[in-house]
């Protein structure tokens, strides 16, 4: 294999740029892994790609760091229950009725000793004696709104305040909640993208299908491992396995033309049941799970072996 | 890249914690890649608001996803920016119904000049084409009546011109 040539043929740019179909770019990356002058290139196209993309706009505005990471975060504990609830404030209760009692004492009082006459001119026009009574109480009337029309609209006013607080309020809350129903809405989109993908995946016709059934040490454990036979990857789909403790973890085995390859290890604390991305190996024989120390093992624990596929 | 741009945490060190899912490792994500990232979306989709939601979008999946992601043979950014460019790309199609030659924000709006200015026209076009308005190199090939191996050569000439820009 010539190097250099590969280098210059520019795959590894369409591999960067993302313009490769799925076996190229499996293929690029089996070289990658074998010629680490191929995955040296890689990093520095990667990293002229990245460093034009950061420099050519000023980028998001500086609040959108916390609201991801919170939205992340809120979504990661979704299932934990709400424990904030809008409860609206109780509105205070006004004084309108005790202002509407207030009695308002005249303080004018006319006294007549004797009948004048003017005061029986005023007495015989009885029309104007009215008028002039009218016209008192329309002044008392006048003086008494005067004095209550600054307290109804501190009242009013104080009431508003109140209730717009609690709208405020209101409106927080409710955007929360909302805030939480869009992070649910997206975990579950980008769950169901995972989930086609894995689809996509074991229904390639190139994938061969091993079921693992239990042995003595787990009876009931059941896992099945995707082997393809072109890209040689593995995904495992850990049905049931019993959980291990924090000393330990799983560990999948492939014994091929008398040879035991590692193919990495994994924890049945796997929350979605997620398929889960294994090593992949060029030979496909016989597939075991057992449980090792926390990091794994060079050969597998035969007195702790789980399931074998048939 | 993110080497460069945190010196608390290396590239390996972050794959780690997005693997185990510690959340510590979202800030650290966001402050290496989230600028270039956005850059990207908001060229192909023109609008601030929905590139922030698409941005959003891109963090979610990494997170929720990142167990499809192989440390040892994938390459974070370019896994990253192909999430970004194509979620990007499919709300636009699904927007204007059909890819544009022109992309919405041009190079040429960009804020960077002296960056963008070391660039040719030629590799300018290109850039544009493949990483903004979504077309294949063989469909830019067929745009432009040129030939697809002319145009392969031209792409990695332009992505050389990327890595000498001072």
């Amino acid at each position: 294999m010539d190097i250099n040539s590969y280098i210059s043929s520019g795959i590894l740019e369409r591999y960067c740029a993302g313009a490769l179909a799925e076996s190229e770019m499996r293929e690029v990356e089996r070289m990658a892994a074998q010629f680490p002058a191929i995955k040296k290139e890689i990093q520095a196209i990667e990293l002229a790609i990245w460093n034009f993309n950061d420099q050519i706009f000023e980028g998001p505005h500086d609040q959108l760091k916390a609201s991801i990471i919170q939205s992340i975060k809120i979504n990661t504990n979704f299932n934990s229950p709400i424990t904030e609830k809008a409860i609206p404030s109780k509105p205070i209760a006004t004084n309108f009725e005790t202002l509407a009692e207030v009695k308002v004492e005249p303080n004018i009082e006319i006294k007549t000793e004797n009948n004048s006459p003017i005061q029986a001119t005023i007495l015989n026009n009885e029309a104007l004696t009215n008028s002039s009574k009218n016209q008192k109480k329309r002044i008392g009337y006048g003086i008494f709104l005067v004095l209550i029309l600054p307290i109804l609209l501190a009242v009013a006013a104080f009431n508003l305040w109140n209730n717009w607080d609690s709208l405020k309020q209101e409106l927080k809350e409710t955007k929360k909640v909302a805030a939480k129903a869009n992070s649910a809405l997206m975990s579950i989109d980008s769950n169901l993208k995972a989930t086609h993908q894995q689809l996509d995946t074991i229904r390639n016709p190139d994938v061969i299908k091993f079921t693992l059934s239990g042995m003595k040490f787990a009876p009931n454990a059941k896992a099945v491992v995707y082997w393809n036979k072109n890209t040689n990857n593995i995904l495992l789909d850990p049905i049931l396995l019993p959980l291990e403790d924090k000393m330990h973890c799983y560990q999948l085995w492939c014994i091929a033309n008398g040879q035991t390859q590692s193919l990495g290890t994994f924890s049945a604390t796997n929350k979605n049941k997620q398929m889960l991305p294994m090593n992949g190996t060029t030979q496909a024989g016989v597939f075991l799970i057992s449980l090792e120390p926390k990091n794994g093992s060079e050969i597998p624990n035969i007195s702790q072996l789980c399931l074998m596929s048939k | 890249m993110k080497t460069n741009t945190s010196p608390t945490i290396s590239e390996a060190e972050l794959i780690y914690l997005l693997k185990i899912k510690d959340v510590n490792a979202l800030a650290h994500l966001y402050d290496a890649y989230a600028k270039a990232l956005y850059n990207i979306i908001f060229q192909i989709i023109g609008d601030e608001d929905e590139a922030e939601k698409i941005l959003q979008f891109t963090f979610f999946h990494c997170w929720n996803s990142f167990y499809l992601f192989d440390a040892n043979n994938g390459f974070l950014f370019s896994w990253l920016s192909i999430i970004a460019r194509n979620t990007a790309l499919q709300h636009k199609k699904e927007r204007t119904k059909e890819l544009s030659l022109q992309p919405i924000i041009t190079l040429a709006k960009s804020t960077n000049k002296k960056l963008i200015d070391q660039l040719s026209s030629q590799h300018r076009q290109l850039i544009e084409l493949f990483f903004y308005s979504g077309f294949s190199l063989l469909s830019i090939a067929e745009k432009l009546n040129t030939d697809y191996q002319i145009v392969q050569t031209d792409f990695r000439a332009a992505i050389l011109a990327l890595r000498n820009l001072k």
